[in-house]
């Protein structure tokens, strides 16, 4: 038993629910045969690795859905033994190299290397080049990237690299320009309450349009996100009822509590309760520019124009700031000491107007 | 009055005498400078009076025959040498006036007088010498003998006096301060008398005598002391502080001249004078000694400064003398540099009207300072004496002014012509003393030469005594009659008798080798000693010592007949500097060491600084461990100003805490430091531990704590430029941004004054600088931009420390972001490990498993179990085995989402179930798409997995493991070898590949199947 978002995931590039004339321009594009180097990006929870496995499957044929995990043992030039795992079929090979830090232009050279130069077998009935796809490459360390763009070029007749990012931003030009960029938006919420209502049909049960919606506007346009919200609802309720509660993931509530505490009170005590706390979303593999937002878009809510400008430009110098740092926490810490900063003057203002 | 009780016995005395003191003076004088260089004594006792009780002490045992021996002493010596003294200071004054009658034939008369009084100055000067110098003549010279009984029945009266009325005088104050009354009229009378009467000699001997001589028994000196500090400690400030204006002089109008301050000067701090006399290139000592040209006195002065002053002639002058000296000399200085006669005479012209205005206010507070009631007797004797009232006054303020310029004057026409002699001298002197260094060390000059000398080891649980009772004891407990237990590392009371070696572990500079050599000495035995200049690997340690150990050492039969042949047998082999056994030289010696001490038949010491080195904990396993620890700041200061006593050296309390402190305890580089300071002294007379010396400083290493502390503490600030408050950050630049960045909230900035909007500001000032610290530090990290490091002390310590700058609320944290940081690191690989096995099933990234995924599974595998108890153990399995999760997987789960403050989703469900889901998922052996390296990281992708192998590995495993829990220590290789063989045959799927991996993984498979 799998969760609604893996059963109903479409396999194929004529099974997709949205974004379709692209996926008829990807179906065309393989079709002919060949293809250039993709580089496919968008929001989480949007489909892309949805629809790039479908090119696959729709380039090798369901030989591609046939997956095994394999262990690799790379040696970096200062001895360190490092490993990953790769997704293998026959066809092509998934690997993600920031899972290794910053040893990732090692993955990089050492694997697509061997991967590439190593030729199909049986090209009769199939295609001459293999396909490595990367995710995450905009996790890539800078090294890495500047590693891969040669390889590109250069193993171009027996391999295709297939780069699934979330956004090109940190991508660097030279790679952008050496790949098919294909851009997947995410679903719109009427997209999505679509196929809400089509997957709720598919397991037998009613959901309440006003539901749907709801749970489509909270998703963020997220579409793993709506499904995984949606079967909680109905785990939580069957059948559905339009004006059930959509439980908030922990870390959100967690977050959201943590900028009603910034706001509560303005202290250096609180400063230290709150720097606990951010410490804990930190831990929790929460990223940092989440984080961000998610504080930002709640302390603003407490403020007026003037200062939510004020406000805005803070968390963005220190979300650079963060880019550019090491700690996370210090930016963090930074944002919300400015905020109470700004905010007790602006109180103590204010009384003092009245 | 007592002048008539001194007619009463002078002449006859006198006359007496004369031939006598003659002869010896010149052999005193001959005599002089010999004695007083050899005799340490002097130069560090100020009061005459302490001087005759040293040498009453020298005389007889017993502190009353002191009293009565040394009154008639006294009062005979100082009869004599008075007389003397007179005639020999006469010419060079003679000559002098003789001068001044030529310059300016006005004052002839005055001068006179002046130089009467000098002359009686000159006298008291010499009296006091010739204290000193006749004691040593009274040893020396059999005819001092003679002189005493001579002279006793003439001195005996006064001296009589004196001793009579202190025996009699209950401790009542009121008689003592008669008494005390009585000596000050005396003193003053002396004072004006002197002036005119050069007939009148023996009157004043007398009443020099008194002076002198009475204030010489011990209790009422004491008295006289404690009453004095009272007063010292009851003093106030300067009464009308910067009132007067301080006077312009041309720069280096002082120089030459040596100043005493002493008292609370009108309208100065009592550092400002000092400041404003160095500022002109005098010099500001701390004691009146013969060098002294003029002592400054204020208010409430200390009464043995002046005495001292009174009996070294030193003129006395108040703060407006000092300005005026500054006016004066200025003036005068523009001409000549050095102060002539001539130069003097004009300036005594030029000031006479202005002395005579100071010279009354003046007098009067020396008055004061005194005994009130004697002004009025005073004055009436001065009438007496000489028939105007005011111009004795003036004339005797004038006579000091002169003396004094006099003296200095003379004293630069005599340094020109001795300069180059006095050159030579100091630089023979010097040398010397550099020899003197050089040849024996303070340090081992004042190296203990018993354990009860060693400093900070006196007490009876001292690391000290413990070594004492270990080693003395060691033959009895190690002879192999008793059997030891090791005692707990944190028994109180061990005595050690379990080990054969003894760790002496502290700092360096305290003492553990001179402790171990002295305590072996001590109980007699012989030291073998090892240290960093051997060479000490093992074979060498292994040959070297073993061979030593077993002979005899030759020194007992050096000294036949001692009962060191007896106990030479007995040795003790010392091994210092521990620690340093390191590198190739020494390798495996602590090692050998180790093997060494288990075998010895000898007892070991051991020593090193660092107890918790690596190296030496191994070590520290089988030595009784001794710490020895800093002595305490009094502890070493006794010792030192002992050490300094013996040397000469004065040095000023607070200056050698400093020292003491600055060396961070360590007694050896204090003594360096003083021997340094020794030399220094000699060079330049003055100013030794004075506040304007540079303070000793070792630089020492902070720890984090302190330095923290610093960098936002304002109260050190104020003392620190920008570069001390960057340094701070070197000490260790790597955790003090952490250390900065933890503890910034708690500090209380100055600057908010209590004001929480303030505060705030500041801590977002300072949040702010910190976040552009974490970037540069970033910089240099990534890039190895390593000079940006100043940059980065700015942002991470200096300007927080600056912004913030207050005090500490509550403790100083440990940075609480390694603890974090390393527990993202642990949840961020298990999150790492999730992915990797629901990789098949799952689409989204590890970050949006994290964020989206996590929560959802975990209720899709634990709501069966909540909902439907044993029963949903096959549903929750199925969600496991469709996501290919682990047993394992499921906490790591659980540590993911959970969050403070919420409920455990694991405490809704019963033990049994979770038992009942453990037992199935055994059962059942999920096969997973990859191997299960959770156990042993290193170990390649395994085959695919096999079932039917998967019983067989299975049993086998099991077989293995009971081998292992049967016999641990001796079966591990075998069954880890085997358990090696296992994978490579092939099996690899999770529940047996788990197993099979190595013992320890079966282990945990084997406690897993036991709930």
């Amino acid at each position: 038993m799998s969760l609604w978002v893996d059963k109903y995931r479409p396999t194929s590039l004529s099974k997709l629910d949205y974004h379709l004339t692209q996926a008829e321009h990807l179906k065309n594009l393989v079709q002919q045969g060949d293809f250039p180097h993709l580089l496919v990006y968008g929001p989480s929870g949007a489909g892309k690795k949805t629809r790039i496995m479908s090119l696959l499957r729709e380039l090798y044929g369901p030989g591609v859905e046939r997956l095994r995990m394999e262990r690799v043992n790379f040696t970096t030039p200062s001895n360190k033994k490092i490993e990953i795992t790769t997704l293998n079929s026959n066809y092509h090979l998934e690997v993600n190299p920031s899972d290794v830090g910053i040893y990732d232009r090692v993955v990089i050279q050492e694997l697509i290397k061997t991967v590439a130069e190593t030729h199909q077998l049986d090209t009769a009935g199939q295609r001459e080049f293999k396909v490595v796809l990367l995710s995450e490459v905009d996790r890539l360390t800078k090294d890495a990237q500047h590693a891969l763009r040669r390889t590109m070029e250069k193993y171009v007749a027996s391999c295709r690299i297939i780069l699934c990012a979330n956004s090109t931003s940190r991508v660097i030009p030279a790679i952008r320009s050496r790949c098919l960029s294909i851009r997947v938006p995410a679903p719109s919420p009427e997209q999505i309450i679509v196929i809400l209502q089509n997957v709720c049909k598919k397991e037998g049960v009613t959901l309440p349009p006003e539901l749907a919606e709801r749970i489509a506007s909270k998703s963020g346009r997220n579409l793993r996100r709506a499904l995984l919200m949606c079967e909680t609802c109905k785990v939580q309720q069957t059948p559905m009822q339009p004006s059930q509660e959509i439980p908030a993931l922990d870390w959100q509530t967690f977050l959201e509590d943590t900028a009603k505490m910034v706001v509560q009170e303005q202290s250096p005590k609180q400063m230290s309760e709150v720097r606990g706390r951010l410490y804990e979303l930190l831990i929790h593999g929460i990223p940092p520019p989440t984080i961000f937002q998610g504080l930002l878009e709640e302390l603003v809510k407490s403020c007026d124009m003037q200062m939510k400008r004020r406000v805005v430009e803070a968390a963005a110098k220190y979300e650079h700031r963060l880019h550019q740092g090491n700690k996370s926490i210090f930016h963090l810490e930074a944002f919300v000491a400015t905020f109470m900063s700004i905010y007790k003057t602006f109180m103590e203002e204010m009384l003092g107007g009245m | 009055m007592s002048k008539d009780i001194r007619s009463f016995f002078l002449p006859k005395g006198q006359k007496s005498e004369k031939p006598n003191q003659e002869s010896n003076d010149i052999k005193k004088s001959k005599k002089r400078p010999i004695i007083i260089d050899s005799d340490s004594d002097e130069s560090v006792e100020i009061i005459p009076k302490k001087k005759k009780e040293n040498t009453a002490n020298k005389k007889s045992g017993t502190v009353k025959k002191r009293v009565e021996i040394l009154k008639p002493v006294d009062a005979s010596d100082l009869f004599g040498s008075e007389k003397i003294k007179r005639s020999e200071a006469k010419p060079a004054l003679v000559c002098k006036e003789s001068k001044n009658k030529s310059k300016s034939p006005k004052e002839c008369e005055q001068i006179h007088f002046d130089d009467d009084f000098e002359a009686t100055l000159c006298q008291i000067d010499q009296l006091e010498d010739e204290v000193l110098s006749k004691n040593d003549v009274h040893k020396n010279v059999p005819d001092g003998k003679e002189t005493k009984p001579k002279i006793s029945p003439d001195g005996s009266k006064p001296s009589g006096k004196t001793v009579e009325k202190k025996q009699n005088s209950s401790p009542e104050a009121k008689e003592k301060k008669h008494y005390e009354k009585k000596l000050s009229e005396n003193k003053n009378k002396e004072v004006v008398t002197e002036k005119d009467l050069k007939k009148e000699t023996p009157k004043k001997a007398a009443n020099l005598n008194e002076s002198l001589g009475s204030p010489a028994d011990p209790v009422e000196k004491k008295r006289q002391q404690a009453l004095s500090y009272m007063k010292y400690l009851q003093r106030g400030g300067p009464k009308h502080l910067g009132s007067k204006e301080v006077p312009k002089g041309k720069a280096g109008c002082l120089s030459g001249l040596v100043f005493v301050i002493t008292g609370v000067l009108d309208s100065l701090e009592r550092e400002e004078a000092a400041q404003i006399i160095e500022q002109y290139g005098g010099k500001v000592t701390g004691n009146v000694s013969r060098n002294t040209s003029y002592l400054i006195r204020g208010e409430d002065a200390g009464q043995s400064k002046l005495n001292k002053a009174e009996a070294l002639g030193t003129s006395q002058i108040n703060e407006d003398g000092l300005f005026d000296l500054i006016r004066t000399r200025s003036d005068n200085t523009s001409n000549e540099s050095h102060p002539t006669p001539e130069g003097i005479k004009k300036k005594k012209k030029h000031e006479k009207t202005r002395a005579e205005e100071d010279s009354i206010p003046s007098k009067k507070a020396k008055v004061e300072s005194k005994v009130e009631p004697t002004e009025t007797k005073k004055s009436i004797e001065s009438k007496k004496v000489s028939l105007e009232d005011k111009p004795s006054v003036e004339s005797k303020q004038k006579s000091e002014w002169k003396s004094s310029k006099n003296k200095t004057s003379t004293l630069d026409i005599k340094n020109q012509n001795y300069n180059s002699e006095n050159k030579t001298e100091k630089e023979t002197k010097i040398t010397a003393d550099f020899a003197d260094v050089k040849s024996s060390l303070w340090v081992d000059k004042y190296k203990p030469t018993k354990t009860k000398q060693v400093i900070g080891q006196q007490g009876d649980k001292s690391s000290l005594k413990k070594l004492t009772v270990w080693l003395e004891n060691w033959h009895k407990n190690h002879s192999g009659n008793k059997k030891h237990v090791k005692p707990s590392p944190w028994a109180k009371n061990d005595d050690g008798a379990f080990f054969k070696a003894a760790l002496l572990s502290g700092p360096p500079g305290i003492g553990k080798t001179t402790m171990a050599h002295l305590v072996s000495k001590e109980l007699g035995f012989d030291v073998v000693e090892f240290n960093a200049s051997d060479t000490r690997s093992k074979k060498l340690l292994h040959m070297e010592i073993s061979e030593l150990l077993s002979s005899k050492s030759l020194f007992g039969f050096c000294h036949l007949g001692d009962t060191v042949h007896q106990t030479s047998i007995k040795h003790v082999l010392l091994m210092d500097e521990v620690d340093g056994m390191a590198g190739n030289e020494d390798r495996g010696g602590v090692q050998e060491l180790i093997q060494l001490i288990k075998n010895t038949r000898v007892p070991i010491i051991c020593m090193c600084n660092d107890r918790n080195h690596p190296k030496i904990r191994s070590l520290a396993n089988y030595c009784f461990d001794l710490r020895v620890m800093k002595p305490r700041l009094e502890q070493i200061k006794g010792a030192m100003m002992s050490v300094c006593y013996k040397e000469g050296l004065k040095i000023a309390s607070e200056a050698l805490n400093d020292i003491i402190c600055g060396a961070n305890f360590d007694i050896r580089q204090i003594l360096h430091h003083l021997s340094l300071w020794s030399v220094k002294e000699k060079q330049f007379p003055s100013g030794v531990g004075q506040a304007g010396a540079p303070k000793p400083h070792k630089d020492m290493k902070m720890g984090p704590w302190d330095v923290v502390r610093k960098v936002f503490s304002a109260e050190e600030h104020k003392t620190m430029s920008i570069h001390d408050k960057s340094d701070l950050f070197f000490h260790d630049y790597s955790i003090n941004p952490l250390f900065v960045q933890e503890n910034y909230l708690s500090v209380v900035p100055a600057a908010a004054k209590g004001c929480v909007k303030k505060t705030l500001e500041c801590i977002a000032a300072t949040a702010e600088s910190i976040s552009v610290g974490d970037v540069v530090e970033k910089t240099i990290r990534s890039r190895g931009a390593w000079s940006l490091l100043p940059t980065q002390a700015m942002f991470s310590s200096v300007i927080p420390g600056d912004l913030m700058e207050g005090y500490m609320r509550g403790q100083i944290n440990f940075p609480s972001w390694l603890g974090k940081n390393s527990r993202t690191g642990k949840l961020d690989r298990l999150l790492q490990e999730l992915h990797v096995h629901t990789r098949l099933s799952i689409s989204g990234s590890k970050q949006a498993l994290n964020l989206e995924y996590l929560p959802h599974i975990r209720d899709a595998i634990l709501r069966p179990l909540t909902a439907e108890g044993s029963v949903g153990v096959p549903e929750t399995l199925n969600v496991l085995q469709t996501y290919n999760l682990l047993r394992e997987d499921l906490e790591s789960i659980l540590e993911l989402t959970a969050w403070p403050n919420q409920k455990d989703p694991m405490s809704g469900i019963e033990s049994k179930v979770k038992a009942a889901l453990t037992r199935a998922y055994n059962k059942e052996g999920i096969l997973t798409p990859y191997s299960v390296v959770n156990v042993v990281k290193k170990r390649s992708a395994g085959t695919s997995p096999d079932l039917e192998d998967f019983e067989e590995g299975g049993e086998e495993e099991e077989v293995d493991e009971d081998d292992v829990s049967v016999d641990a220590m001796i079966k591990a290789k075998k069954s880890q070898k085997r358990s090696e063989e296992v994978p490579a045959k092939g099996p690899q799927g999770r529940g047996k590949g788990g197993n099979g991996s190595n013992s320890r993984g079966g282990q945990k498979r084997g406690r897993g199947r036991g709930k």
